[in-house]
């Protein structure tokens, strides 16, 4: 197994003397505005179409306004909130066990590296109704599907970190009479973390899709339930309300675990150079 | 008590036998440096006696215990430092005593003097890329001081050093040492630095590997390692130590060379 | 080693589906044999047709769309700018949450299987396809610049060769994200399809029926990937091992 991510790494560019800060300005100025493009035109489109089933922003502030201050928005948030968190912290902490696991240990790569990579590209969402029949429709359901969402990207990267780490650190460790699991504290998860953190990165993409697609299925609870209710009463706004909020929350995720990704590892970044 | 002793040491890899029979006493107090070419199983020696490699035959006893694994009384020194590249300079030379279960602050106290006696006071927080070669070792040394061992090993310590941070940090190391004398086994392949740091040189030979020679360095201490070198002594102990490497087989080529001069 | 450990997977499995009896798990066998009747029936096939019509359309789709478009960003920086903020933000959103509302506004038919299938691929696809070319060595631009090469030579000689393997990186998660966008579209956006099977199945409490597609989907997902791995390799073997 290797590292996945979700794209290849693009290196900062060996910027050019002159008009540096100036074109990073004019780089800030682009990215905003092409932040604030898709409202602008999703509220012109909306204006213009003639069709009162697409809503644009302003609406969608509406009812999120109106949601919000009926509380039953912030009950959903919460309920996915819960399930979602839960879920990918069991994922994460049993992904990292295996990873360490799997990338300290031989046996352990040799056993279960075929099983873990073969599942990874699996289409996971195909489980989730027999998990479902299996399970139940409770909160304890939800949270085993995110985790096994959130599991395998978790795993692979710890486990590919792992990997990477020098085996001198093994006898240094052992020549200070370090106990394995002081190894594990001390030297593999340091050692992996920028890797573990891109696990857990994607690992927030497939968790937020997992638990859609668990809140879809059971259709009792949380902002999945709330698209679909909105949805079939043909109340675009409303629906629409809990989407904005999901997109809000992986783009933050997304954004804040990149830059920990970034800043994490300066010794990685010098030792590149 | 604080001393080594090896009894008819024997190591193979598989079929390929590094040495046989090696029997070597190193005493309280005492720095003791094995020099030799490479090859010669010096290096393989001394992590044998730091207990992270494996015997064939015979045993070590250290400090009157038979030992086969790392000891809390004995600290390694590596070559290449090994310093976690992800720890600042306090917290790697703290290493150690956190092993030991102290808390973080603690042993981060417990740390400083270590780092204050290696030099490296005011470059607490840096990490070990923004070190030079010298200052990373400097790190590795408190860290194997640190945890108060009654012996030091120390492999190659300044073998990946330039010429110059060699011999700055070997008038650190005898600075160091004579404040407190701890046992040291000290390997390398450099005569002059065998000299200068050592109470007793013992002099291996390869293929097979064994110990050929106990040369004392006669040289009080505290010593001035550039007044040692100004020394006829100086001079006369490193041509024996140069003739007793000389007759190495392998390196029989470069003796003709060093010879036809 | 690998194989017995394998035994011991079967026989784990074997092991739970007969003592936990048939509500998650099948013994592999009658999941094999059902899935033979499923095939043997037609119904397999039946099921299977319009999944791969949706994938094949809306993953084509995707891919047209997304190297070009790529491309194109990858190529001309203040176009990268302007597109990396919604890009970024579609490519975070868990897609899935856009269904019900695509389903009002595209209908609760082909059309919106396909756009989901194509939504799920594009991204992946543009944003690899992006970054590669960005990855490009600048100084090789430059260097056919200085041969006076014209900009379409640059892209033949320099850009498309260089960006290939983040593209086929690209395609890679892209034609993966596609399966997970073709069965959720038949979950939700129609009647038809193979994740309709695996619904219908596990809605009568049948585990072994569900689970024949499900192995089915798995193995696909577990082909695509090696198969473009494969690929990668043979089209940029100045790239080595990675």
């Amino acid at each position: 197994m290797t590292r996945v991510t979700d794209r290849i790494r693009t290196p900062s560019r060996v910027s050019r003397p002159g008009g540096r800060r100036g074109r990073a300005n004019q780089q800030q100025l682009l990215w905003w505005s092409g932040l604030l493009i898709v409202p602008v035109i999703w509220q012109l489109y909306s204006m213009v179409a003639d069709s009162t089933l697409i809503v644009g922003p302003i609406e969608v502030a509406e009812a999120a306004v109106e949601m919000a201050v009926d509380g039953e928005l912030l009950q959903a948030a919460g309920q996915s909130g819960l399930v979602f968190l839960t879920g990918i912290a069991a994922g994460t902490a049993v992904g990292l066990a295996i990873g360490i696991l799997v990338g300290r240990f031989r046996t352990m790569d040799v056993m279960l590296d075929p099983y873990i990579s073969a599942l990874f590209a699996t289409p996971l969402v195909a489980v989730v109704p027999i998990l479902i029949v299996a399970l139940g429709f409770g909160f304890g359901a939800k949270v085993v599907i995110v985790a096994m969402f959130a599991f395998f990207p978790v795993a692979i990267n710890t486990a590919a970190g792992v990997r990477g780490i020098p085996r001198e650190f093994d006898e240094l460790a052992r020549s200070f009479c370090s106990s394995e699991l002081q190894a594990w504290r001390d030297i593999l998860v340091p050692g992996a973390l920028p890797y573990i953190v891109t696990g857990l990165r994607l690992a927030v993409g497939r968790s937020l899709i997992a638990v859609v697609v668990a809140e879809f299925s059971t259709a009792v609870t949380g902002l999945g339930f709330l698209i679909l209710r909105y949805s079939r009463r043909f109340d675009m706004a409303e629906s629409l309300v809990p989407v904005v909020l999901l997109m809000l929350t992986g783009f933050v995720f997304y954004t804040l675990l990149k830059r920990v990704e970034a800043r994490l590892a300066p010794w990685i970044l010098r030792t590149s150079e | 008590m604080a001393n080594v002793d090896i009894k008819d040491l024997s190591k193979h890899f598989g079929s390929l036998g590094v040495f046989d029979d090696i029997n070597l006493h190193v005493d309280d107090n005492e720095f003791v440096s094995i020099l030799g070419p490479s090859g010669c199983g010096k290096t393989t020696l001394l992590r044998i006696v730091a207990g992270i490699e494996d015997t064939t035959a015979g045993s070590v006893i250290v400090a009157g215990e038979e030992s086969r694994k790392p000891r809390p009384d004995t600290a390694l020194v590596f070559q290449n430092f090994r310093l976690l590249p992800w720890r600042t300079v306090e917290d790697n030379v703290a290493y150690g005593l956190r092993l030991r279960g102290r808390s973080k602050a603690e042993a981060r106290s417990l740390a400083q003097p270590y780092v204050m006696m290696v030099g490296l006071a005011g470059r607490e927080k840096k990490y070990p890329y923004q070190l030079s070669g010298g200052m990373q070792q400097r790190v590795g040394l408190a860290r194997a001081l640190a945890v108060q061992p009654d012996i030091l090993l120390m492999d190659e310590p300044f073998g990946a050093l330039d010429a110059q941070t060699r011999e700055l940090m070997q008038d650190e190391l005898l600075r160091i040492w004579s404040a407190d004398r701890k046992t040291v086994m000290f390997v390398t392949h450099s005569i002059d630095e065998a000299i200068v740091l050592s109470d007793r040189v013992v002099v291996m030979q390869s293929d097979p590997g064994r110990i050929v020679e106990h040369i004392p360095v006669p040289f009080d201490r505290p010593r001035d390692a550039a007044a040692m070198r100004a020394d006829p002594r100086f001079t006369t102990l490193r041509a024996e130590m140069w003739a007793l490497l000389r007759q190495e087989p392998l390196s029989s080529d470069m003796t003709h060379r060093a010879t036809g001069e | 080693m690998r194989f017995g450990f394998a035994a011991f997977v079967l026989a784990l499995w074997y092991f739970i589906a007969l003592t936990l009896g048939g509500l998650f798990l099948a013994p592999p066998h009658v999941i094999v044999s059902r899935l033979g009747q499923s095939i043997a029936s037609g119904e397999f096939m039946q099921y299977l047709g319009p999944t791969a019509f949706i994938l094949a359309v809306g993953a084509g789709l995707g891919v047209a769309v997304g190297v070009p478009f790529g491309l194109l960003i990858g190529r001309i920086r203040p176009l990268y700018w302007v597109t990396e903020a919604p890009i970024n933000i579609f490519y975070t959103t868990p897609l899935v949450a856009l269904i019900p509302f695509l389903l009002v506004i595209v209908g609760f038919n082909y059309q919106s299987k396909i756009v989901i299938v194509f939504l799920f691929t594009v991204l992946p696809v543009v944003i690899n396809t992006a970054s590669g070319v960005r990855t490009v060595d600048h100084d090789l631009v430059e260097l056919s610049r200085s041969f006076c090469a014209k900009e379409w030579t640059v892209w033949r000689d320099v850009i498309v060769p260089g960006s290939l393997p983040a593209i086929m990186t690209g395609l890679r998660i892209g034609l993966i994200h596609a399966l997970v966008g073709a069965v959720l579209a038949d979950f939700y956006a129609g009647a038809s399809g193979f994740g309709y099977l695996i619904i219908l199945y596990s809605n009568r409490f049948d585990i072994t029926g569900a689970l024949g597609p499900v192995f089915v989907l798995a193995a696909a997902g577990a082909a695509v990937a090696a198969l473009l791995k494969t690929a990668q390799r043979r089209l940029s073997p100045w790239q080595g091992e990675q």
